[in-house]
């Protein structure tokens, strides 16, 4: 069960049409005066909140609310459901709800025996390829995918990452590529996403990318319930984001949430970040992010 | 800690729920008016003796922070408050969350 927070306007919410849509426990909104002081929305808009309470969240749906321009921002947060009428639970019931941490909790490096993986790859109309990855292994998820990818020469456009169950899921979209390199790419993938360990498929010579540190600018957001980085980055190779990724998870945070996007050369990514090892995420570490990424020691 | 949220009648004051559920370690009790959409959620009102069919039905949603441990006895106290129909047909969703020290915080950042 998820819990949906959407906030947009009445187009969006006509736009998403949520009455029709199957898993929704319960969805309602309301309305919000919101007033953003920056950004590309302006100011004093009559908005409206929407909360939807779901069973299971479908991959057409979360690329809606990405693609959609009035869906100014969601919020997905794991929860469970029960009945007024069941409340006499037990103790050991109660046990059940896990102790803290809404969203799927970060695996540790040896947690994970097997990782069965879930891969589907569409033709888009423009000529692109989307491909549509699950697993169950979410440790260094979004980094291993992105690592094949720069492997294999190819330079990832969009994507964005999110939970769904016990499940990560991965939407990429890469330029068109024959199907040759697509199969060997599945394979790799296949292979590197079963692993519990990072660097299986030698990528490790990209770890320095040619990033300068005028090139790239990081900043941190606490203010949520998970912490997230904004990474600016106006070079963007086949190799950068793996650069980036690769030093993230040097430092021991896992992302199961996030949106990778940019026009041209720039990069305009938000990762929202995990501790695996309860080292919690602040601006020193972000600082050393950086200058492992720039190599400006 | 956990957060409860579920959806009752707006005919129901906040109030008569605020005291009691003081008494049994709730943190925070709010409250926000909804509307409520989807295909078994219609209102139905009458105008001028016609039924009409309307696409929401206007609900007051309770978010209710509270040690985990006292999930049982805040079911109890719903129920007897919401009677046993409205028990019945009422979804609970509950959140796990973790209380964030602000100095600390503060301090870390």
């Amino acid at each position: 069960m998820h819990k949906l927070e959407i906030h947009t306007t009445e187009e969006g919410l006509a736009r998403l049409n949520l009455i029709n849509r199957s898993h929704l426990v319960k969805t309602g909104y309301y309305r919000v005066d919101s007033k953003i002081l920056s950004g590309k929305y302006g100011s004093s808009l009559p908005d409206i909140k929407i909360e939807a309470f779901i069973s299971q969240l479908s991959v057409d749906l979360i690329s809606l609310l990405e693609a959609d321009d009035l869906i100014y921002q969601y919020n997905l947060t794991e929860c469970t459901q029960t009945y007024l009428f069941e409340s006499l639970i037990s103790d050991a019931e109660q046990e059940k709800v896990p102790p803290a941490m809404p969203e799927i909790s970060p695996k540790g490096h040896s947690s994970i025996e097997t990782a069965p993986i879930d891969i589907q790859i569409k033709a888009l109309p423009s000529g692109k390829l989307k491909l549509t990855l699950q697993s169950n292994n979410t440790t260094f998820f979004l980094c291993k995918v992105v690592g094949v990818l720069a492997q294999n020469d190819v330079l990832l456009e969009k994507a964005q990452t999110f939970p769904q169950s016990d499940h990560i899921v991965g939407i990429f979209v890469i330029p068109h590529i024959n199907m040759e390199q697509l199969s060997y790419i599945k394979d790799q993938l296949s292979q590197e996403l079963a692993a519990t360990q990072m660097g299986n498929c030698g990528y490790k010579k990209f770890s320095r990318a040619a990033i300068s540190p005028e090139e790239l600018q990081i900043s941190l957001d606490t203010s949520g319930s998970m912490a997230s980085l904004k990474i600016r980055c106006n070079h963007n190779d086949i190799h950068s984001r793996f650069a980036i990724l690769e030093a993230i998870s040097l430092y021991d945070q896992e992302i199961t949430i996030s949106r990778l996007g940019g026009l041209g050369k720039k990069i305009e990514d938000t990762y929202y970040v995990k501790p695996v090892k309860d080292i919690f995420i602040t601006n020193d570490i972000v600082n050393q992010i950086t200058k492992h990424i720039t190599g400006n020691k | 800690m956990i957060k409860v949220e579920l959806f009752i009648s707006p005919s129901l004051s906040i109030e008569k729920l605020s005291e009691p559920l003081s008494q049994i370690g709730v943190i925070s009790l709010s409250s926000i008016d909804m509307k409520i959409f989807g295909s078994e959620t219609k209102s139905q009102t009458s105008y001028r003796g016609v039924q009409r069919s309307g696409k929401h039905s206007n609900r007051t949603k309770l978010e209710i922070i509270l040690p985990s441990l006292n999930q049982t006895i805040l079911f109890k106290m719903l129920k007897e408050i919401l009677g046993p129909e409205e028990s019945l047909v009422t979804p609970v969703f509950i959140t796990p969350i973790k209380p964030v020290d602000s100095l600390q915080h503060v301090a870390m950042a």
